[in-house]
């Protein structure tokens, strides 16, 4: 019984008292504006909506209609499923294409001996810190005179090699026993067959960190594709919520109802991987 | 099965030599262990025969061909590493079989040769688990196993046994003596265990600092050490040594004189540097000296610590010139720490090493 005692005795002391007073505060101050958003979108009337939004009449739901989803649905101007597509596609090929390209490079980093790579790691590292707002207008001039632009591989093949998924996979890739390789080796496996059929598989937690975090990355980059797509047919979710947004006269319901449906689908693909995602984060901190 | 022949092997890291050229030829058939300290250079010998270490000089051949520039399962051989090195996301059929895909043979000889090699470890149980769900043991078979299912011309172990609790390392260490009987493959064996080297070897190398120190059966080597090194690393205990003098060399034969001027008549000859006066180092085994032996030769020892064994006991002592003397003896008798009586030896049991620690011919 000793443990549950000093578990009761914990919860209650002030510091822990505190803690959780701390947390709550911070969850309310991030969950608020989800709220609103969701409440929002359930209300049906415009001029009620405009009314609640000053006060806290917007936290507190109405008669619930979908009225607003079924109307941001039926835009033809403004077509939802049209970006959700474009950026599906955007987001599932440069997370796809993300985990081949760099956990190779990384491999070839942690496992293989060459002149430079020592410099190679540093340079990978230091590009970690690079915004890609930085790099916007030489990059534009370049998928310019590709004539790449309005489509869907403008989007896509710029990002798909990432400094910080590279890392990530090196670390991971650096703490696994070089035995194995050597085992594999000795099995008579070639090095691609020892990364395909022996390393990938053995990673996939820090598969799972790198896709939801470059998922993430490119689930709401906003400022590339809005350079690059000029009409709707190759627009993501992200630029079409501004777009949605910037419309006269402004129908909140539905610029709510847009948000929500824009935003679900990454929060229900991090709630399935959290578990993974906190545990392989855990876990490179207490190894590193 | 293949001879395997090493002809002035060599390997440094960059400007860092730690193999100095090395020549062996190991016979069709043969166990060989490579024993020595540690950072000897036993595991890069080893893996430089496997290829997974490039050669830096000299010439390796295996079977008759040479080997330097061929992958691993070019040149037959398979590996047994002390971790394991299972790979943990598949079971124990999978473990084993995955040499065997890569060279791409058939189903039926897989399931064959996986078949065999689960019937000689005993591991028929097992093959559907992971290697997590294994004890360290059956983990050890496994990798066994991984390397038995492709029938290569020599087996290379190095370390198998470390990680294995005392009782399962003798047990293991039988079976891989068994496993050698059976499949009658050359084997080379790496360990810093005297003990296993002992046992296991028909022939044992001795490596120091990169270079071989002795080559010869476990007799050989504990009966006719080659040097001082070679004397205080085989043999537990480690043999014993006492500084001495060369006093006289009657006709051929040396006469010692110990720290306290006693002279010690043995059976050695002077090699040609030998000259009267020449500090030399006695060597004696610990069964070789005892309380009241039949030896002709009496050394003044004074009990330092007594370390039980159950069917034996191992007395310390000091002498003249010289602490932590050893001496095997019988149970039964008590002595007690402090005891202080004559020990005997028999003089033609010694070895003597000269100054440099060469062994001086008998
Ligand atoms: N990659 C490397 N670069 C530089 N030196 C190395 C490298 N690998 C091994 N060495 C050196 O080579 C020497 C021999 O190493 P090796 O691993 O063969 O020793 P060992 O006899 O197997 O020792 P142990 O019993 O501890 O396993 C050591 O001095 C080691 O420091
Ligand atoms: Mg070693």
């Amino acid at each position: 019984m000793a443990p549950v005692s000093s578990r009761t005795l914990r919860l209650t002391s002030p510091a822990t008292l505190l803690t959780y007073a701390a947390m709550l505060a911070a969850a309310s101050i991030m969950l608020g504006p989800l709220v609103v958003m969701l409440v929002t979108s359930l209300k049906p009337d415009t001029l009620q909506i405009v009314q609640d939004l000053g006060g806290v009449a917007a936290f507190i739901p109405g008669p619930v209609s979908l009225e607003n989803y079924k109307r941001v649905l039926a835009d033809q101007q403004m077509p939802f499923l049209r970006f959700l597509v474009n950026t599906l596609v955007v987001v599932v090929s440069i997370v796809g294409l993300g985990i081949i390209v760099n956990s190779m490079a990384a491999y070839c980093l942690a496992r293989r001996r060459f002149r430079g790579r020592d410099l190679l790691l540093a340079v990978i590292i230091a590009l970690i810190i690079v915004p890609v707002e930085s790099l916007a207008v030489p990059l534009l001039m370049m998928v310019n005179h590709l004539g790449w632009m309005d489509s869907y591989h403008v989007q896509i093949v710029p990002f798909i090699a990432h400094p910080f998924s590279i890392f990530l996979f090196y670390q991971y890739f650096a703490k696994l026993p070089k035995d194995l390789d050597e085992a594999a080796a000795m099995d008579g496996a070639s090095v691609w067959r020892i990364y395909w059929s022996i390393i990938m598989p053995l990673s996939a937690p820090v598969i799972a960190t790198v896709a939801i975090l470059q998922g993430l990355e490119f689930w709401s980059a906003y400022l590339w594709p809005l350079m690059v797509t000029r009409g709707v047919e190759f627009r993501p979710l992200s630029v079409g919520v501004a777009q949605f947004f910037g419309q006269e006269p402004r129908q909140w319901g539905e610029v709510m109802a847009f948000a929500n449906m824009a935003s679900l689908p990454v929060i229900i693909a991090y709630l399935t991987f959290q578990r993974w995602f906190i545990q392989s984060v855990v876990g490179s901190a207490v190894k590193g | 099965m293949a001879p395997v022949s090493l002809r002035q092997i060599r390997k440094s890291y960059h400007e860092l030599s730690v193999i100095h050229g090395i020549d062996l030829e190991i016979a069709d058939g043969e166990f060989i262990v490579f024993v020595g300290p540690s950072g000897c250079g036993k595991s890069t010998l080893l893996r430089m025969i496997a290829g997974l270490e490039e050669i830096t000089g000299g010439d390796l051949t295996i079977d008759g061909v040479r080997a330097n520039d061929q992958s691993p399962v070019e040149r037959g051989v398979a590996m047994v590493f002390q971790s394991y090195a299972l790979y943990p996301h598949m079971t124990v059929r999978d473990n084993m079989a995955f040499g065997l895909k890569m060279a791409k043979a058939d189903r039926t000889l897989i399931a064959q040769r996986v078949a065999e090699a689960a019937r000689i470890l005993h591991l028929e149980r097992y093959l559907d688990r992971r290697p997590s769900a294994l004890s360290g043991g059956q983990r050890q078979r496994v990798a066994i196993g991984r390397a038995i299912v492709r029938h290569p011309k020599v087996f290379l172990f190095d370390e198998p046994l470390s990680n294995l609790d005392a009782a399962l390392r003798v047990n293991t260490r039988l079976e891989i003596a068994r496993l050698h009987r059976d499949l009658g493959n050359t084997m080379i064996y790496v360990t810093h265990d005297q003990v296993e080297a002992m046992t296991l070897a028909d022939r044992i190398v001795v490596l120091n600092g990169g270079r071989v120190e002795q080559v010869g059966t476990p007799a050989e080597l504990y009966e006719r050490p080659a040097n001082r090194f070679v004397a205080s690393f085989i043999g537990s205990p480690a043999m014993s040594f006492l500084p001495a003098q060369i006093a006289a060399l009657d006709g051929g034969r040396l006469t010692l004189a110990l720290a306290d001027g006693r002279p010690i008549p043995t059976h050695h000859r002077a090699s040609e540097a030998t000259r009267l006066g020449d500090p030399v180092t006695i060597g004696l085994r610990p069964e070789h000296l005892a309380p009241d032996g039949p030896g002709s030769a009496a050394l003044p020892v004074e009990i330092q610590d007594i370390e039980y064994h159950g069917d034996r006991r191992f007395l310390y002592a000091s002498a003249p010139g010289a602490n932590g003397l050893t001496m095997a003896i019988p149970g039964g008798r008590p002595f007690q720490v402090g005891d202080r009586f004559d020990a005997r030896f028999d003089p033609t049991a010694l070895h003597v090493f000269d100054g440099a620690g060469v062994a001086l011919p008998v």
